[in-house]
């Protein structure tokens, strides 16, 4: 019934070959166990993957209890994280196989939350949908009311990468994004290019055409022309990870691009005064200037998605040259004109967030 | 890549004046012991893991659940200014101490009755009367519930 777009089926079936070495420090035979090689998908979770790999080393691991984790060049890598969204951000330049570390002692407790398997990962998961629901409905009682067998199948579909399952549990949760009539729309569209865009954003994404977005910003301070020689991220403080909201402005004419989305998320970045701004673009600007008018009891909502693009503390950019390097999301460095719609209707993770890795080189002005 | 050149320009509240604060509220609910500090400024910057270290250190425990809006959980790199631009509206945080994931379902359907018939409104009221501070408030409720029974008895009251 749901069908997925193509280029959904493409995020679904994505993966990354890892090659998984041991942490020499859990070695306790020789030869030490090979590396694994598995497929990872990208959008699934690391642990999800202890129970392929743990077989193949635990004749060599010393006694005690197994907590795995992975680091890849002495990062621990977040597992609540999706595969995919770590390598974008991780490897600039993306090697294949990806090389990572597994241990299964020494947990760094202070640097990552703990993970007890596969039930931590479905919690962190349902979580994350909520929230996305939060924001794009103002409340997540779909979820909540979702029957205890729907809640195993639609994490079923998350970790066995069937988009099908997926697409017929979720349509129930009405998050809209991926409504089924908004997917009919588009494939014909996609076909007659450019005419349809206009309709496109008329459908509308959901009621509210609010998309969650998770950004994972890496700030690199050196130039450098080639992304191999691109700093390695060796502390998670390095990397800013916001979450915002962006609204799809509604109405005829209202076309936003991905390049505006990022202005409108990443304003210190991106500035605001450039002359190709879509008007949508420019009147977000203007509420972002000033947010307080725009409070009262009446207009909660409004003031949701304007407060939310602007006054953000945490990137700690001063009086500095800002360039966008990368916009990467599945792997794909998308255009920054294609259609933000067509972006958040084709890109979203299972847990209805986009997740989208930028890289900027920041440095001093002047 | 990007085609616009870059620029020193920056956005209208940008990042060139000090984080605003957030001044977060914890309230008890249920068997919760009470906080001696059940307030605390917190700047926006700072993750949600701050506030989880907080509670860590007021009721002396080491596992705990905590929501926002009664609903979900959001995971401790969040900023704290993220959950007051995006949820600050109707904030809520529950605490729970039982990781029995099998009464989840049930329970959170009870907690999110009891959550809107009792708090919805009277929360978004209070803060929008806090929108004239110069200050972000946001508040948190904390919800403290043993077992699933006492939850039940929460969607009574």
């Amino acid at each position: 019934m749901e069908r997925g777009t193509e280029a959904q089926k493409y995020v679904w079936e994505g993966a990354i070959p890892l090659q998984i070495h041991l942490h020499e420090s859990e070695v306790t035979t020789l030869p030490p166990p090979p590396p694994v090689m598995i497929l990872a998908p990208r959008i699934g979770y690391l642990p999800l993957l202890a129970p392929q790999i743990k077989p193949l080393f635990s004749s060599a691991l010393p006694p005690g209890a197994d907590t795995v984790w992975f680091d890849y060049k002495g990062l621990p890598l977040k597992w609540y994280i999706p595969t995919g969204a770590l390598f974008d951000l991780l490897c600039a330049e993306p090697e294949r196989p990806w090389n990572l570390t597994v241990h299964f002692r020494g947990y760094p407790a202070n640097i990552l939350i703990p993970c007890e398997g596969e039930e931590a990962v479905k919690w962190s998961f349902i979580n994350s949908l909520k929230e996305a629901a939060y924001i794009i409905n103002g409340n997540c009682k779909n979820i909540m009311n979702m029957s205890q067998s729907d809640q195993v199948e639609l994490w079923r579909s998350v970790l066995n990468g069937s988009l099908d399952v997926f697409l017929r549990v979720s349509s129930k949760l009405k998050l809209g994004a991926l409504e089924d009539e908004y997917a009919a729309k588009l494939n014909p569209s996609l076909k007659k290019s450019k005419s349809c865009v206009g309709n496109i954003e008329n459908s509308g994404l959901n009621k509210t055409g609010r998309v969650p977005v998770r950004l994972y910003i890496r700030i690199v301070s050196e130039d450098f022309d080639d992304l191999e020689n691109a700093p390695e991220v060796d502390s998670w403080e390095k990397v800013s990870y916001i979450n915002r909201p962006i609204e799809i402005p509604k109405g005829e004419g209202k076309y936003l691009s991905l390049g505006d989305a990022m202005k409108t998320l990443m304003p210190e970045y991106f500035g605001n005064k450039s002359l190709d701004c879509e008007e949508g673009v420019d009147q977000e600007v203007e509420e972002i200037a000033y947010p307080e008018d725009a409070r009262g009891k009446n207009n909660a909502e409004e003031e949701v998605a304007s407060t939310a693009a602007g006054e953000h503390p945490a990137l700690g950019c001063q009086a500095r040259n800002n360039e966008v390097k990368l916009v990467r999301v599945h792997g794909i460095e998308p255009k920054l004109e294609i259609p933000f719609s067509w972006v958040v209707n084709n890109l979203l993770n299972p847990d209805y967030f986009l997740h989208l890795c930028v890289c900027v080189k920041s440095s001093p002005s002047g | 890549m990007f085609p616009h050149s870059p620029r020193t320009a920056m956005a209208p509240g940008s990042p060139t004046t000090a984080a605003p604060k957030v001044i977060v509220h914890l309230r008890a609910t249920g068997d919760a012991p009470i906080l001696k500090q059940a307030k605390f400024k917190i700047s926006g910057s700072d993750k949600f893991a701050n506030v989880i270290d907080f509670l860590r250190r007021q009721l002396h425990r080491e596992t705990m659940f905590v929501y926002v809006n009664s609903a979900f959980s959001p995971n401790p790199d969040e900023l704290v200014i993220d959950l007051y631009n995006n949820f600050g509206i109707d904030v809520s945080i529950i605490i729970r101490n039982t990781s029995e994931s099998g009464s989840l379902v049930k329970f959170e359907r009870l907690r999110i009755l009891a959550h809107h018939s009792l708090h919805r409104h009277s929360y978004h009221f209070e803060f929008a009367s806090l929108m004239t501070f110069t200050m972000f408030e946001l508040i948190l409720v904390i919800l403290y519930v043993h077992n699933c029974f006492e939850s039940k008895a929460l969607f009574l009251y």
